[in-house]
């Protein structure tokens, strides 16, 4: 034989024996069955994309939110309920008009285990707390937006000016004050995200642009342990402040698996625990009676469910210093929101009238979504007398994300028999941005995800003119309702507050820089081996008292 | 030009093609290092908005875009951009804020591994089912089903392959998978050698020179390694070579339904999100790998190979 052939021979032997014995050598972390006690089988929960990091600085995607949860807290964090609850902190106080903030931190609460410290877990400090605000307020941290206008100092560190943060200091070994630049009476619900978690400084600087890729150190229930593939390991601290179940499992896997059909055959072979429900995927699963979600009966056979409202707001955005105002509102007035969730989102839409999520704790929103076609044809009449001779359009931008396709062709049928003439333009989502960022478009099908869950920091970081090109993708500048929104960080936060917020809402929709459509829910599918799993309208599922039955 | 003696100089020979090689080379590392910049800033969207999210305000933006030169004139931005890659500088990724090197450093096992089983898959079976049509020529009907592959566009066989063997197959992890993805990127190519494969043999049996080697009595095993594949050869290299961008290809498609972290999720990720130095190296190295390969073709095809005279 010829050593050419010798040689393609030995290759070939050579790549089936590494695909061969790759797989036998390389433990697997599919969970087995029965067998292993119930605090060792491991809980997959799956991901419908990667991770790009998560490093609370760079926590950009709502996936690496997810995971960023279970890993690192902030001061304050969002509870079970959608409530601002402690977390490194767990008290706090502020002056009389809400300028200075003083939080304590929380007793034993300790970082993660990590290489840097080179033993056990260290405790958060107040030195950790004022280097993870400084690190998350630079010029290029996703985090610093909300915070660089509000925490004295931020703006100079943000635009380098300066590497330290003035408006935070040290009280005491367990107590930090943060000085504001105006008054925010929300401000521990402001810093609740896992984007705003503390950081072990010792850590971040050890690892350097392995923080958050590699390695980690927060103070979660759940210790990063390595990123192995398309996973990403945690397992139980077992220094943990909080409480947890005795038999809760050790091990969770985050496990990025893009395809639905896949993901589902995973679920369905219970090697995958958990399963954010997909619209496209809930299809044939779920049936939706009376605004209750529930599994079909072949679907509850192998699923459990949990379905919750989130933080969302899905529209169309007018560009509102471009469209005119009766055209605004005869097309606010004239769509029918149930038939565009039965064409974009039949199973996870509830219809919504305004942009606070319906999933905000004590929140009740005075703007109905109901369609009224005769006042639309009155606002219609306006349009045509006030504007003699021109014809109601409307160019609406739609691309490839939140469903706007579908969305758009909806609005378009709808709108056609009143007389306004709507034209679809399809872009990429990017291409939609840019414009929109220019200004220059009519109309365009958005989303928000909310991180928020306080109505009063929603209205004010995305409907405010400080807002405006982005996230006020609407243009949308109204002086009185500045005003109005930076009178609610004034006073403390009570039910009397919330219900000015609802007034606030309603003002905003009728003055319709946008149509609000719909928000969604989400659908949980779980194993039903497993119980005492919840989550929260920021999509972040908590295990503290879940377990294997 | 003649030495002294009236043959050609070998060495000025040898340097003119260097330079040219090198010369080729060049031009293709600057034509790849423009169409890497000229897509980035073509294609919608703003890299210090993508930097910062969607959510962030217009004046953080802004002070990022103007830090990071995005508001100089493109020409600046192009001899920036470049002189900083050929200094070495290939910066960081915008999207995982970490070195580009070793975003991509750990990105390429399993494009590498997949990419391998791929070509040893196609190569395999296109080797392995022509010798079953030489000893059992019943089952050259087979020759058909993977015409019928080739004429099914190559990127539809990897995702039907792909998806397939996701349902079949348990567990997703890749450590588990590095046969399936590979079976999958190198489906459409195993079709493609397979055939053209068999049409060579086919021509080479018919050859009086075939008939003349059988008429000696040599052993089937022997005149299909010594005379059949021996004379496929530059065949099997060439359409290896040529099929590397397919199975490349290919390996990003499977990586998406297998939710491989490769270098092709890496492409993709990166394209999405505008993410120019991640995008220019994998430009540049994909270039600099296949200038290589088609080096070694080139080199291999003119000193080394020849037809084994039959």
């Amino acid at each position: 034989m010829k050593k050419s052939h010798v040689l393609i021979v030995v290759l070939v032997a050579a790549g089936l024996s590494w695909a061969i014995f790759s797989r036998r050598s390389t433990p697997t972390p599919t969970p087995t069955p029965t067998p292993t006690p119930s605090t060792e089988r491991s809980v997959v929960i799956a991901l419908e994309n990667d991770v790009a990091s998560i490093d609370p600085a760079r926590l950009q995607d709502v996936f690496g939110l997810r995971v960023g949860y279970q890993i690192a807290e902030g001061l304050t964090k969002l509870g079970k309920q959608n409530e601002i609850i402690g977390a490194v902190s767990d008290k706090w106080e502020s002056n009389p008009d809400f300028t200075k903030w003083t939080f304590h931190l929380r007793e034993g609460v300790t970082f993660h285990p990590h290489p840097a410290s080179g033993g056990p877990s260290e405790a958060v400090t107040v030195n950790d707390v004022i280097f993870s605000f400084t690190r998350m307020l630079a010029k290029d941290a996703v985090t610093a937006g909300p915070l660089a206008g509000i925490i004295v100092g931020a703006k100079d560190v943000q635009d380098g000016k300066s590497e330290d943060l003035s408006g935070v200091r040290v009280i005491s070994p367990s107590e930090v004050e943060f000085t504001l630049t105006r008054p925010d009476s929300l401000f521990p619900g402001r810093i609740s995200s896992p984007a705003y978690a503390i950081v072990s400084r010792k850590a971040v600087e050890a690892d350097g642009a392995d923080f958050g890729q590699k390695l980690h150190s927060g103070t979660g229930p759940f210790r990063f342990v390595e990123r192995r593939g398309n996973e990403i390991v945690l397992e139980r601290f077992s220094g943990y402040w909080g409480t947890t179940v005795k038999d809760a499992p050790r091990q969770v896997i985050y496990r990025t698996i893009k395809e639905d059909a896949v993901r589902l055959a995973e679920a369905k072979a219970r090697r995958v625990t958990v399963l954010y429900g997909t619209p496209a995927l809930l299809q044939g699963l779920v049936k939706r009676t009376n605004e209750q979600v529930t599994l079909t009966d072949d679907a509850a056979r192998t699923f459990s469910q949990q379905t919750f409202p989130i933080f969302n707001s899905y529209f169309i955005a007018f560009n509102y210093p471009k469209v005119n105002s009766d055209l605004r509102r005869a097309i606010a007035l004239a769509l029918d929101r149930n038939e565009v969730i039965a064409a974009a989102v039949p199973t996870t839409g509830i219809p919504a009238a305004g942009p606070i999520p319906l999933a905000c704790a004590s929140y009740h929103s005075l703007v109905k979504p109901s369609r009224d076609l005769d006042a639309a044809r009155q606002a219609l009449e306006r349009y045509k007398q006030n504007s003699p001779g021109a014809t109601p359009k409307m160019k609406l931008l739609v691309h490839e994300l939140a469903q706007a396709v579908p969305i758009g062709e909806v609005v378009q049928s709808q709108l056609k028999p009143l007389g306004i003439d709507v034209e679809l333009v399809q872009q990429s989502f990017n291409a939609v941005l840019d414009a929109v960022r220019k200004g220059d478009f009519e109309a365009t099908v958005l989303g928000f995800e909310y991180q928020y869950g306080l109505p009063q920091l929603i209205l004010e970081n995305f409907y405010t003119s400080a807002a405006v090109p982005l996230p006020n993708v609407f243009y949308f500048k109204n002086p009185a309702n500045d005003k109005a929104i930076a009178n609610l960080f004034r006073d403390a936060p009570t039910q009397s507050q919330l219900d000015q917020v609802a007034k606030i809402e309603k003002d905003l929709v009728e003055d319709a820089p946008g149509v609000f459509l719909y928000q969604t829910s989400q659908t949980l599918l779980i194993d039903p081996a497993f119980i005492g799993l919840t989550c929260n309208a920021a999509n972040f599922i908590d295990l503290s008292v879940a377990r294997w039955k | 030009m003649l030495n002294p003696s009236g043959t050609p100089n070998v060495r000025l020979r040898w340097f003119n093609g260097f330079c040219a090689s090198v010369g080729y080379g060049l031009s293709l590392l600057a034509g790849l290092l423009f169409l890497a910049f000229f897509l980035t800033h073509v294609a919608p969207g703003d890299p210090a908005r993508i930097i910062l999210g969607a959510n962030a305000r217009e004046d953080s933006v802004q002070a990022l875009r103007s830090e990071m030169g995005f508001d100089r004139p493109l020409l600046r931005q192009f001899t920036d951009y470049s002189w900083r890659l050929l200094s070495g500088r290939w910066g960081n990724s915008w999207l995982a804020r970490r070195p580009v090197l070793a975003e991509i450093g750990e990105h390429l096992g399993p494009t590498i591994r997949i990419g391998i089983v791929a070509v040893l898959f196609a190569l395999g079976t296109a080797i392995a089912l022509n010798a079953c049509f030489f000893w059992i020529p019943h089952l050259r009907w087979i020759v058909n089903v993977t015409r019928f592959g080739v004429a099914i566009p190559g990127v539809v066989l990897a995702m039907g392959g792909a998806l397939l063997a996701s349902r079949w197959s348990s567990g997703l992890s890749i450590e588990k998978f590095s046969f399936v993805p590979g079976v999958s990127a190198g489906l459409y190519t195993s079709c493609l050698i397979t055939s053209l494969l068999s049409d060579r043999l086919s021509q080479i049996e018919a050859s009086s020179a075939f008939r003349a080697t059988e008429a000696l009595g040599f052993g089937r095993f022997h005149i299909f390694n010594r005379v059949l594949l021996s004379n496929a050869r530059s065949l099997l290299t060439t359409l290896c070579v040529n099929q590397l961008g397919l199975i490349f290809f290919s390996t990003i498609i499977v990586e998406q339904i297998f939710s491989i972290r490769g270098l092709g999720a890496l492409l993709v990720r990166s394209i999405q999100g505008k993410d120019l130095p991640v995008i220019s190296a994998i430009l540049l190295l994909n270039g600099v790998f296949f200038l290589v390969v088609h080096f070694f073709q080139a080199k291999g095809t003119s000193s080394q190979f020849r037809e084994v005279p039959i």
